[in-house]
C-alpha cells in the first residue's frame, strides 16, 4: 500500500472514530421510544411528559447524532402554534360552568380548569413531539430498517415504514430546492406572502416528486437485492448485547407497572390543576 | 454465457407501438458491450429488459435467460442513491448486507471499491453533500461490491470527469477478467464505450444489424476533439457582461473557490471543466448568491446593463436574477408545474402592473411563452408533463424557464448531460441564439468536445482557482 493510501486510510479511520460507538441499538430505540410514549399518555400528570421532555433535552444536547438547533427548531415550530391554540381554545374559553377564574375580560376567561387541560395536552404533545424528533432527525430509514426487523416486523413492514421516515428529509430538501429553484426566477421567496401565493405549485411539485422518488428508490432498492432470496444482515453496524436485550425486556415491564400502579393510585402523582393551585 | 435473449418484444402499457422489436442479444461472461442509440430509441428500456425489470410495465413476449444476477446502475442522475442511508460508507454497503454478506466483508468490498474509484476518502461524507459525480461514483460501488455476474450501466459516464472515467474504466476491466460481463447503454461515446469489445446500435427499439457510423444514427461523440482550438473562434472584445473578482467561497475549514476572477463577454460561450467535487456547480451558485449558510462567500460581482455596473454580491438571489438565469445540475429539482408550458407562464413573476392592466400583462407573458417555447424547440411537447420527458428536454425546460426572465447572463451547470447528437444541436441552436441576441454564458461540463468545438473561452478549475 503506497503513503498516499495509508495516510488516507488513517484519516478516514480517524473519522470514523468520530461516529458514535456507544449509541443504543435501533431496536433498544424504539422500545424506548414507545414505553416513553406510553408513560407520557398513561400516567395522568404532567410531571411525567416534563420528565420525559428534560430527559430528551439533555440527550439532544449531549448526543452527536442529533443536532440542537435542528431539533429546537423542529420542536418549536410545531409545538409553539399548538400551544397558543390550546391556550385560547381551552384556557380562554374553557366550556365548564363549576370553574376556579384567575381572570376574566369580555367573553374571555382564564380558569385553572381549563389552564390545566391545556397545560396538561402542550406537555404530551410537546413531549410527543420532542421525542419523535430526536428519533427521527438522528436515524435513517437503514436505521429504522434494522431497528424494526430485530423486533421481528416482516421485512416488507420494515421497509414501508422506513421509507416512510425516508420521506420527511426529501419532503424537507424537495422543498428547499423549489423554493430556490423560484428564488433563481426573481421570486422573493423570504417572504411569507409570496410563499403563500406560490404554495398551489409548491405542493403539486411537490406531490409529483415523492410519488416519483418512491418508485425510482424502490427500483434502485430492487437491484441492489431487496427482493433477493438472501438473509439480508443488519444494514448498518450497531451495538448489541445481553445489556441491551434485558433493557428492552424490562423497560415495558417497567413502564407498564408504573402505570398499574397510578391507575390504582399506588403512584399518588400531582394533576395539572393540582400544581396550578388552584383546585 | 450470463443473459440470452431471443426474440424479445415489448410494448408498454397504454403504449401502441413497442419500445423494443425482436431483440436478440447474448452478453458473454468477461466481455463490456456498448448499445448505443438516440434518446428514444430503447436504451433505457433494453437496460430494464437485462435487469427483469419490464414483467409489471407493460407486454413482454421472448425468452429471457438469466445465469447469475444483474446489477443496473439507471441513467437518471438524480435517482441513483437509495434514499435508505445517509452515509457514503453506509449507502456503498447496502447492496452487499441485502444480499446477505457478513458485515465485515460488505465493509471491505465496499471499501475497496470506493478506494479503486479513487473516492475513498468520502466514506464518512453525507450523501447530500456529493457532487453529481461522486454520487454516481457512489451508486456504481454499492451495485458492484456484491459482485454480480452482469453489470447493466446506462449511461454510466455521463456526470464523470475524464478522469474518474478511466478510474472507472480500470475497475470495469478488472470486474471482466474476473469472470463479469458490463453492458453500457447510452447516446453518448465516451472513454467508456471505446473499449467496449463490441458496440451495437439500437434504433427505435430494434438493433441494427449492419454497422451504421456513429453521426448516422445520431450519437453525439463526446471523446475529445484535439484538433478544435480557441483560434478557430471569433472572440468578443466588448466590455464584460458580468465581472467577478476575488470570489472565494469558504465551507467550513475547507476552501472550496480561492480568489476566483471571471469576465463574460457579450456573444461568448465559457465554459468551465474541472475534476468531480472541484466546485463548478459551487461556482454557479455563489454567483446568484444560493448558498446555504453553511458557505462564507467573499468577492465582488458585478453586471453591466445599459451601460450601468450594478453590483449583484450585494443582492439577495431573486434581484440577482434579473441578470443571472441559472440552469441546476439536476432539471427535475427546478421543475414543479403540470405541463412545460404552465412552467414557463409561471416561471417568473409578473411585472407590476395595474389591475386593469392585468389582461394585457398576461397576454404579453403568453406570447413569450410561446416564443420561447419555439425558440427551444418545447412547442410540441407544450402539453406535456415534464417528467414524463427525457432528462435532455427536462434541462431544456428549465433552459427556457430562464430565457422567460430576460436576463443577459446564463448560468448552465452541465447542460450536455444525457443528450443525443439531436439534443445537441438543440442546446447549442438555443445558445447561439441566445449570444447573437447579446447574451453571454457560463457552462460547467465534463465534455471536453463540446467545450472544445463550441466554448469561445475555455477556464478548468483547479484547487479553487480557474486556469485559461
Amino acid at each position: 500500500m503506497s503513503h498516499a493510501s495509508s495516510d488516507m486510510h488513517a484519516a478516514v479511520d480517524a473519522a470514523e472514530a468520530h461516529r458514535p460507538k456507544r449509541r443504543l441499538h435501533p431496536a433498544t430505540e424504539l422500545i424506548i421510544l414507545a414505553c416513553s410514549l406510553l408513560l407520557v399518555f398513561g400516567i395522568p400528570s404532567p410531571i411525567v411528559p416534563v420528565i420525559i421532555l428534560t430527559g430528551t433535552v439533555v440527550t439532544v444536547t449531549v448526543s452527536p447524532a442529533v443536532r440542537l438547533r435542528e431539533w429546537a427548531m423542529t420542536v418549536g415550530l410545531l409545538c409553539l402554534p399548538t400551544l397558543v391554540v390550546l391556550i385560547v381554545v381551552q384556557g380562554l374559553f374553557y366550556p365548564g360552568t363549576d370553574v376556579y377564574v384567575l381572570w376574566q375580560v369580555g367573553p374571555a376567561r382564564l380558569s385553572v380548569e381549563g389552564l390545566s387541560i391545556a397545560v396538561q395536552i402542550w406537555l404530551r404533545v410537546s413531549a410527543l413531539i420532542g421525542l419523535c424528533a430526536m428519533f427521527g432527525l438522528g436515524a435513517d430509514s437503514a436505521r429504522l430498517f434494522d431497528g424494526l426487523r430485530r423486533l421481528r416486523l416482516p421485512s416488507a413492514v420494515a421497509y414501508m415504514c422506513a421509507s416512510a421516515i425516508g420521506l420527511i428529509p426529501m419532503i424537507g430538501a424537495r422543498t428547499r430546492h423549489i423554493i430556490e429553484a423560484r428564488q433563481a426566477r426573481g421570486w422573493a421567496t423570504d417572504s411569507w406572502r409570496v410563499r403563500i401565493r406560490l404554495l398551489p405549485g409548491i405542493v403539486t411539485g411537490l406531490v409529483t416528486a415523492i410519488l416519483l422518488t418512491v418508485d425510482q428508490r424502490h427500483d434502485v432498492l430492487e437491484s441492489s437485492g431487496l427482493n433477493s432470496n438472501a438473509t439480508a444482515t443488519a444494514l448498518q453496524d450497531h451495538t448489541d448485547g445481553t445489556g441491551q436485550s434485558l433493557l428492552r425486556i424490562l423497560t415495558p415491564l417497567v413502564s407498564i407497572g408504573l402505570i398499574v400502579a397510578s391507575v390504582t393510585g399506588s403512584l399518588p402523582l400531582p394533576g395539572a390543576a393540582q400544581l396550578i393551585g388552584g383546585a | 454465457m450470463t443473459v440470452s435473449i431471443t426474440d424479445a418484444w415489448f410494448t408498454y402499457r397504454g403504449e401502441d407501438t413497442a419500445a423494443l422489436s425482436g431483440i436478440t442479444f447474448d452478453v458473454v461472461s468477461g466481455t463490456m458491450t456498448a448499445v448505443l442509440g438516440p434518446l428514444g430509441s430503447g436504451t433505457s428500456t433494453l437496460c430494464r429488459l437485462f435487469a427483469g425489470q419490464l414483467v409489471s410495465r407493460g407486454a413482454l413476449t421472448g425468452t429471457i435467460d438469466r445465469n447469475g444476477t444483474v446489477a443496473l446502475l439507471g441513467d437518471d442522475p438524480e435517482a441513483q442513491l437509495s434514499g435508505m442511508t445517509s452515509h457514503v460508507g453506509d449507502e456503498s454497503q447496502l447492496a452487499c448486507r441485502l444480499y446477505g454478506h457478513d458485515p465485515a466483508d460488505a465493509h471491505r468490498r465496499a471499501r475497496n471499491l470506493l478506494e479503486l474509484l479513487g473516492i475513498g476518502d468520502l466514506w464518512n461524507r453525507r450523501l447530500d453533500t456529493l457532487s453529481g459525480g461522486q454520487r454516481q461514483l457512489v451508486a456504481v460501488a454499492r451495485i458492484l461490491a456484491p459482485g454480480p455476474d452482469l453489470l447493466v450501466l446506462d449511461q454510466p459516464a455521463q456526470s464523470l470527469d475524464p478522469q474518474m472515467r478511466v478510474r472507472l474504466v480500470t475497475v470495469l476491466q478488472e470486474f471482466c477478467d474476473r469472470g463479469g460481463a458490463v453492458l453500457i447503454t447510452g447516446h453518448q461515446t465516451d472513454e467508456l464505450t471505446r473499449i467496449c469489445e463490441e458496440v451495437r446500435f439500437l434504433d427505435a427499439g430494434r438493433l441494427q444489424t449492419a454497422t451504421p457510423t456513429v453521426r448516422s444514427v445520431g450519437i453525439w461523440d463526446s471523446r475529445p476533439n484535439d484538433d478544435a482550438t480557441l483560434s478557430t473562434m471569433l472572440r468578443s472584445q466588448a466590455d464584460p457582461l458580468l465581472t467577478v473578482r476575488d470570489l472565494t467561497v469558504d465551507r467550513g475549514s475547507s476552501r472550496i473557490l480561492d480568489g476566483l476572477d471571471l469576465d463574460l463577454r457579450p456573444g461568448e460561450l465559457t465554459s468551465v471543466t474541472g475534476a468531480n467535487g472541484a466546485g463548478k456547480s459551487t461556482l454557479l451558485r455563489a454567483l446568484l448568491g444560493l448558498l446555504d449558510r453553511s458557505a462564507s462567500v467573499t468577492g465582488t460581482i458585478t453586471v453591466s446593463r445599459l451601460g450601468e455596473m450594478i453590483r449583484l454580491d450585494t443582492l439577495p438571489a431573486h434581484a440577482r436574477s434579473a441578470h443571472l438565469g441559472w440552469v441546476g445540475q439536476d432539471a427535475g429539482l427546478q421543475l414543479s408545474a403540470a405541463t412545460v408550458a404552465r412552467e414557463l407562464l409561471h416561471a417568473a413573476p409578473l411585472p407590476p402592473h395595474r389591475r386593469r392592466d392585468r389582461k394585457r400583462v398576461r397576454d404579453h407573458r403568453l406570447a413569450a411563452a410561446d416564443s420561447v417555447l419555439a425558440e427551444a424547440d418545447l412547442t410540441e411537447v407544450a402539453d406535456d408533463h415534464p417528467f414524463d420527458l427525457d432528462v435532455a428536454r427536462r434541462k431544456d425546460i428549465v433552459i427556457a424557464s430562464a430565457l422567460m426572465t430576460e436576463t443577459t447572463v446564463l448560468l448552465l451547470d452541465e447542460p450536455t448531460i444525457g443528450r443525443d447528437l439531436a439534443a445537441m444541436t438543440r442546446l447549442n441552436a438555443i445558445i447561439e441564439s441566445f449570444l447573437n441576441s447579446g447574451g453571454a454564458v457560463l457552462a460547467t461540463t465534463h465534455d471536453q468536445r463540446w467545450a472544445n468545438e463550441f466554448a469561445h473561452r475555455r477556464l478548468r478549475l483547479i484547487d479553487g482557482r480557474a486556469r485559461s
